[in-house]
């Protein structure tokens, strides 16, 4: 289970939320240890307990045309988690909200509930955010959040200035950045798909770059887009990724999730974020 | 015998084409697959799904309904799937499958009489099922709706296994349900139903008004996203459980369930 002693080893791979709506699909073909499940997205207000029917607008080549999965209430992630639980696996929460109240109150509830020391990691949808909203939410997630909490901020490589963004996200105590390749096409609706994965790389690269020049603090990244086979997961750490996110590629193959996570274990070093910038994987803790 | 099934699922399996044989709009493939686990415990109304590669365009599985599973000392393990005539599928060619996935039909314990009810190419399961029901001794019959002749499933295989096998256009499906249901000489015990979900539901509201236990293949493989493992979500059914809504995901759950979880208020 991914706690906050072992960060250094943050999962190379992770799971979409959204494309994989319900996780326990992926446990008939194989062991999911060290691959933490998704819960969510999860909203306040939100009452329905599963990731609903993902609306689909059309099947294109390279990519799907889809609206973004509805959001879950909390009863839904606390399902899962206590699922994840009793077989020794760890969760990753998804959060979505209008506003930071919205999410800092999803995650207060869970912190409370029986389950909640279970979440391994807080993924927080920042997509359409601006820099200042960013730094707002993740600072007000951090709050909330327990002590020593992974949270991961999703960032759009499409809306304006990636970096500034990034930045915001560290400076509001998120521990690393998952870059996000989805296309736009309207409000709430992606393209998502392997077709991605160009962008996906000038993301990593841009703010690789920028952690260089010390533009922000670095952070480890996730890939999150066209990473669809073992080589475009190389090709996403090569750009500078810690790790990879896989979704839309796991409805074309289930078998994709063991075969990228092989492809990123043996003995090859995570990138490492630039030596004289912080927030990179940490040493353990010591007790 | 189930860490086997799972490294299995895990890997998938490599099966070869042994045969195509062509059957209106489909082709009936023989494939060749190595060893009898996991299909030693296959059932008529399970799924397989043959994984792409992204880097084709598609972003989706192809997911089909299994249509047989054979095993024998001499020509070892074969599974039967229908595939569209227009995939061209060749004798030769390999596909990794993954399966078999879901939950089948349970043949009834008893040989009791059996109505199957089915729509074009999503009738695939009866064409096994009706085959394990002979076995069984259970007296099959089959009613079948196609918009055209060509979409009819397999007749010559359906009409070796079945008592009878009745033909039908989609308008006149309920009405001949109606029949069939009425008929003493067909008085089926259990019907079985493997179709679209608007088609399902009136087959089961149409049998559980008349007592007779109904299970149903909700799942419609024609439909634009269907991943087969229960992934995109995109399966979701609302259905009727204890007399409150609730959804369930046919490519997890299922895909055969109680043909009392389509109908929105069960008879009493």
């Amino acid at each position: 289970m991914t706690t906050t002693s072992d960060r250094q080893g943050l999962p190379r791979v992770w799971l979409g939320p959204g494309a994989v709506s319900d996780p326990r699909a992926l446990a008939r073909f194989g062991d999911l240890a060290g691959v933490p499940l998704v819960a969510g997205p999860v909203a306040a207000g939100a009452r329905r307990r599963r990731t609903g029917r993902t609306v689909v607008h059309g099947l294109g080549v390279g990519g799907v045309d889809h609206q973004d999965a509805r959001a879950v209430g909390v009863g839904a992630a606390e399902e899962l988690l206590g699922w994840a639980t009793a077989r020794g696996l760890s969760v990753c929460v998804a959060l979505r909200g209008e506003s930071p109240e919205d999410l800092a109150s999803v995650l207060d509830r869970l912190r409370r509930s029986s389950v909640g020391s279970a979440v391994a990691a807080v993924e927080v949808d920042l997509r359409t955010a601006d820099d200042q909203q960013v730094l707002r939410s993740m600072a007000r997630v951090r709050e909330a959040a327990p002590r020593g909490q992974l949270l991961l901020a999703r960032l759009s490589i499409v809306a304006p200035d990636l970096v500034a963004r990034a930045r915001a996200a560290v400076a509001g105590g998120a521990g690393a950045v998952v870059v996000s390749a989805q296309v736009p096409l309207g409000p709430g609706r992606w393209w998502s798909g392997p077709s991605t994965a160009a962008l996906c790389l000038s993301g990593l690269r841009e703010l690789r770059a920028a952690a260089a020049e010390q533009r922000w603090p670095g952070a480890p990244l996730v890939a999150a887009g066209g990473v669809h086979d073992a080589a475009s997961a190389l090709a996403a750490v090569d750009a500078g990724a810690c790790a990879v996110q896989l979704g839309t590629a796991l409805w074309a193959d289930p078998l994709l999730l063991w075969a990228v996570r092989s492809a990123l274990e043996p003995g090859r070093p995570a990138h490492a974020p630039h030596p004289h910038t912080r927030g990179g994987p940490r040493p353990p803790e010591s007790t | 015998m189930n860490a086997e099934r799972g490294a299995l699922l895990r890997t998938g399996v490599e099966a070869v084409v042994t045969a195509v044989r062509p059957a209106g709009a489909f082709d009936v493939v023989s494939l060749q697959v190595p060893g009898p686990s996991p299909w030693a415990g296959a059932r008529p109304g399970q799924l397989v799904v043959v994984p792409v590669d992204p880097r084709c365009g598609s972003v989706l599985a192809q997911v089909h309904w299994l249509a047989g599973v054979h095993d024998d000392p001499v020509h070892g393990t074969g599974v039967v799937l229908l595939l569209p005539a227009t995939r061209e599928t060749q004798a030769g060619e390999v596909l990794r499958v993954l399966g078999p996935l879901g939950r089948g039909f349970a043949p009834p314990a008893q040989p009791v009489p059996a109505l199957l009810v089915g729509h074009e190419g999503g009738a695939v399961p009866l064409r096994w099922l009706v085959e394990v029901l002979r076995e069984r001794g259970c007296p099959a019959h089959v009613l079948l709706s196609a918009s055209d002749p060509e979409l009819h499933l397999d007749l010559v295989h359906l009409r070796r296994h079945a008592r009878s096998v009745v033909l039908t256009l989609p308008e006149d499906l309920p009405a001949a349900l109606e029949r069939a249901l009425g008929d003493p000489g067909v008085d089926p015990a259990v019907v079985y139903a493997a179709a679209p979900i608007p088609v399902l539901r009136t087959v089961a509201a149409a049998a559980l008004r008349r007592g007779r236990v109904v299970r149903v293949a909700a799942l419609d493989l024609a439909g634009p996203v269907v991943c087969g493992t229960g992934l995109c979500g995109a399966c979701d059914l609302e259905v009727t459980l204890d007399r409150s809504t609730t959804v369930v995901r046919p490519c997890l759950e299922g895909p055969v369930v109680p043909g009392e979880w389509l109908v929105e208020a069960p008879p009493r």
